[in-house]
């Protein structure tokens, strides 16, 4: 059997509890998702012309961001089942990096929505746009905290292919992260119209 | 070169093209309900590739995998009815 395969068949090293956790904050965002599509279908005009306000372009900056930072988790955790907790350190430390990107694009386009007097209170749609977005901004704040305990800890050298499951659990988080807005971007920042 | 080698690199070369094709599709064609549900498919496969190469649900124990996957499905759904109705 080849290490490909043998790496293929091998379980990812979560607990249980983890996988429940993030599965009740996805099936949350399922709900938020269909509330805000029968919302949007009952009154599209309002909905179509605010979203023409956001910066589309941001948000897909912001995607290829979340998608390279999933990369380097994938690559952090390929280095650590090669006890190579450097290489590790540098994946993690390069994807914490891209949350902050994100972070600071997020501040900038709320800010600017801020000064032009958009707020959560403005209409519907910017209701539901602050909400979703300002919960999932909360879930990578909390996925850098783990990027960056997961980070100090490899320094330490407490992680090797022995022992694994912590930087797995964070990876799968931080990947949960990166889908949630592979579906919030197209759906807040321009279907419907 | 060991990176186009790697299964995970090519899924992760792919999903950072898929978003450029997205965004060029909705500049082109925004408006036109076939360029939204394009969109939607193309989101809804990125996500696909995410759970089964990066998160590897399939490997998961128990039921994990079929609630992903149905996770997946009422999302994609949800979307594509809201946007052909």
């Amino acid at each position: 059997m080849s290490v490909s395969t043998i790496e293929k068949e091998r379980a990812p090293a979560v607990e249980e509890g983890i996988l429940i956790f993030i599965f009740a904050d996805m099936c949350m965002f399922a709900l938020f998702f269909i509330t805000y599509l029968m919302e949007r279908n009952a009154d599209p005009t309002v909905y179509i012309a605010s979203q023409a306000k956001l910066n589309q372009t941001l948000g897909a900056i912001n995607t290829l961001i979340l998608l390279l930072s999933s990369w380097f988790v994938v690559l952090a955790v390929k280095a650590l089942k090669r006890n190579a907790q450097q290489a590790c350190a540098v994946f993690l430390a390069s994807a914490f990096c891209c949350g902050a990107v994100f972070i600071v694009n997020k501040a900038m386009e709320y800010s600017a929505k801020i000064q032009d007097g958009v707020t959560i209170l403005s209409n519907d749609f910017f209701m539901f746009y602050y909400i979703i977005t300002g919960i999932h901004l909360a879930h990578v704040v909390g996925g850098m905290v783990i990027l960056l305990v997961l980070f100090i800890n490899t320094r330490r050298g407490k992680y090797s292919a022995n022992n694994i499951a912590a930087v797995e659990s964070g990876g799968v988080y931080w990947h949960m992260v990166d889908l949630l807005w592979i579906f919030i971007f197209p759906l807040i920042y321009f279907l419907g119209a | 070169m060991a990176l186009f080698r790697d299964n995970k690199n090519l899924v992760a070369m792919g999903l950072l093209l898929a978003t450029i094709v997205s965004w060029f599709t909705f500049e082109e064609f925004h408006g036109y309900v076939i360029a939204s549900v394009v969109i939607i498919l193309i989101s809804t496969v990125k996500v696909k590739a995410v759970m089964s190469s990066f998160m590897e649900i399939e490997a998961m124990p128990g039921p994990w995998k079929y609630m992903m996957n149905g996770w997946l499905a009422v999302v994609c759904l949800s979307m594509l009815i809201a946007e052909l109705m």
